[in-house]
């Protein structure tokens, strides 16, 4: 009897067999996510260092009593203490709070490049699978062009050409990590569509645009969700590398790798501040990686068990 | 299989004439109030800016800088069809030419840049690839063999952490251990930076000892990788049916492993491996600034850094034809270890 009831909630009522209720595809996901340990610890890590990050002014005011930048001279390379709680900088910066701010530094380029590099190549990978012909090869020719050319390269010639604030430097990464998505979204199109309902959709008269955006799209977001959660590790540790080699966002403001840039100089004395942004940059992306690869067995359980 | 070669080389023309015009677009917008070597000087005139501009050829017509830069400038001057484009003086050879341009600073051809450091690089990315693979393998077999079992999921974590581990840091963290605090501790210490000591190096042992740490870190990505992709490639060899023939007709455990399953699941690592070829040359950049190893990497940074922008693009250009090659090479040759393939 419970049976009834719960297959009668929103998301459709279509029993399978006699057996179990049939919930919809996301809440289907949704239960079988809950399941998988790693993907929750994983996202509570994530979620936890997205909070931290929209919170770091409270922080910094009522927890370190420093501001990111506010400099404390008598206090120079600090050891963790009741003042500075994980010690302080070469100019006496807390370290706790400049942590903090880079949290909003790091997920906030990495969330921001996602989204770009999904806009673009989203809109490229359906487009080209959608017309196929002329449009997909000039589109895929495209995307050999940017893959073909060495990223990193790229990168620090557009950082050096234009000297990326926190809001250019997403677009910068996303100019070039747009390319494999597209590729990816592509092949996804492709096989969806060939289905009948595709077909069937086209002959009783939908036109490209709702055809690509309430047909194509909607079918294709677990493979881009999987994706996006993928790219956003691979994201963080490009923009930490490039911060770190001096190209990315600049000194006075924090980023998890920034803070790493002159950490060799101190490295004999001050061992907490090579440590700790480093802990911070590797405990995000092993959780957006193992968060990954938890949505892809929940999206896809047939693939990919072993 | 000649004529899919010859279809590949054809279609990869287009490619490669795209990477071109990204990087000029890159290298106009760059170039556009740039003079090497002048900014901020006090004693520059008006009139010098222009005059060294005008050598430089940076205020000529976009399509004759492009044409000239690529090399078509020169080979139009050498039919005698010079007129078509406008403003088209310039004698230098351009990519086509060979030697993918000079540097704007010291008149360096890109060519003879990369030949001083093309060694260094490869001898630190070849290194850490054959590192990576003589780890890679066996954790890969070893994972799939006892798949499920506590030493697979040990191996996937260290996996899972190589691969979201921040390559500087893992830089870092090497020299702070093994440069700094052996040397605090009176044990042997290993040298952070350079690929050979500034005096009296150059010897095998020095350079040994100047390669280990960079090519530690580079293996470790690699052997991240690629042991799991080797594992779930056992996995997939391991089930197929000619390894049940091969059990049950009485073959050793270890053979049916190592010589029958092993060979299949290598096949598809060998494509993994071409498509790695052209990051032998690009993908060891941010290690190679860590530890100031000579190579082209560090070479691009500092390049890069002093704005010697045609000797940047000349390095992104020479990596793009490798990246063109190697995808075809892996192809090739997954072809020839696997006769399954078909080319079309």
């Amino acid at each position: 009897m419970a049976q009834t009831i719960e297959s009668a909630g929103p998301g459709g009522t279509r029993p399978i067999g006699q057996g179990r209720p049939y919930y919809g595809f996301w809440r289907q996901s949704w239960r079988s996510f809950r399941a998988n340990r790693i993907g929750m610890i994983s996202a509570a890590i994530l979620i936890f260092f997205m909070f931290i990050a929209l919170i770091a002014p409270l922080i910094s005011h009522f927890v370190t009593h420093f501001t990111a930048t506010a400099q404390d001279l008598n206090n120079t390379f600090a050891s963790p203490s009741h003042q500075h709680l994980l010690g302080s900088d070469e100019l006496g910066r807390d370290t706790l709070t400049r942590l903090v701010y880079g949290a909003r530094a790091s997920l906030g380029i990495g969330f921001l490049t996602v989204a770009i590099a999904l806009t673009i190549g989203v809109s490229v990978g359906l487009v080209a699978s959608y017309f196929g012909g002329i449009v997909d090869d000039l589109l895929m020719r495209l995307v050999d062009v940017v893959l073909a050319t060495p990223a990193i390269f790229l990168y620090i010639l557009m950082a050096i050409l234009f000297r990326p604030s926190p809001i250019a430097f997403p677009f910068i990464i996303a100019s070039v990590s747009w390319a494999p998505l597209a590729r990816l979204v592509r092949a996804e199109g492709l096989t969806l569509r060939s289905r009948e309902f595709m077909l069937a959709t086209q002959s009783i008269g939908a036109g490209h645009a709702r055809l690509i955006l309430r047909h194509l799209l909607p079918n294709s977001i677990p493979l881009v969700i999987v994706a996006a959660s993928l790219r956003l590790g691979q994201v963080i540790l490009i923009e930490a590398a490039l911060d770190y080699l001096g190209l990315g966002v600049q000194p006075p403001t924090p980023t998890w790798g920034n803070m790493l840039s002159n950490a060799e100089i101190y490295f004999s004395h001050s061992v907490w501040l090579v440590v700790l942004p480093g802990i911070a940059i590797f405990l995000t992306v092993i959780a957006t990686n193992l968060l990954g690869n938890a949505l892809r067995d929940v999206f896809d359980p047939w693939q990919s068990k072993h | 299989m000649i004529r899919y070669v010859a279809r590949r080389l054809l279609t990869s023309i287009p490619v490669l004439f795209g990477v071109t015009l990204i990087t000029f677009t890159l290298m106009h917008f760059t170039a556009g109030s740039y003079i090497p070597g002048a900014t901020g000087s006090p004693t520059l005139t008006p009139a010098d800016v222009t005059r060294i501009r005008d050598n430089l050829g940076l205020d000529r017509p976009l399509v004759t800088q492009y044409a000239d830069w690529v090399g078509i400038g020169q080979a139009l001057k050498s039919v005698g069809l010079q007129g078509v484009l406008p403003d088209n003086n310039n004698v230098e050879p351009g990519l086509l030419q060979g030697d993918f341009g000079r540097s704007l600073i010291d008149g360096q051809t890109v060519l003879s840049a990369i030949h001083d450091r093309l060694p260094n690089t490869l001898e630190l990315s070849v290194t850490g690839l054959l590192l990576g693979l003589l780890i890679a393998v066996p954790v890969g077999v070893l994972s799939a063999r006892f798949r499920g079992r506590w030493i697979d999921q040990g191996l996937t974590i260290l996996s899972v952490a190589g691969f979201a581990i921040p390559e500087f840091w893992f830089c870092l963290l090497l020299i702070l251990l093994f440069s700094v605090s052996f040397h605090a501790w009176g044990l042997p210490w290993l040298p952070a930076s350079g690929a050979t000591s500034a005096i009296g190096g150059g010897g095998l042992v020095d350079r040994i000892e100047h390669l280990l740490m960079p090519a530690a870190v580079i293996a470790a990505l690699y052997a991240s990788q690629w042991s799991r992709f080797i594992r779930s490639s056992m996995i997939e060899a391991l089930s197929q049916d000619y390894i049940r023939t091969a059990r049950a007709k009485g073959m050793k455990e270890g053979r049916v492993v190592y010589i029958h399953a092993l060979r299949n699941a290598i096949v598809s690592l060998i494509t993994l491996i071409g498509l790695e070829l052209p990051d032998l040359v690009s993908g060891t950049l941010v290690v190679e600034v860590v530890f100031s190893w000579p190579g082209i990497g560090f070479l691009t940074y500092q390049k890069a850094l002093a704005y010697d922008y045609t000797m940047v693009l000349g390095i992104v250009v020479f990596v793009g034809v490798l990246v063109v090659l190697g995808n075809l090479l892996a192809d090739v040759l997954y072809g020839i270890a696997d006769p399954r393939v078909r080319y079309s």
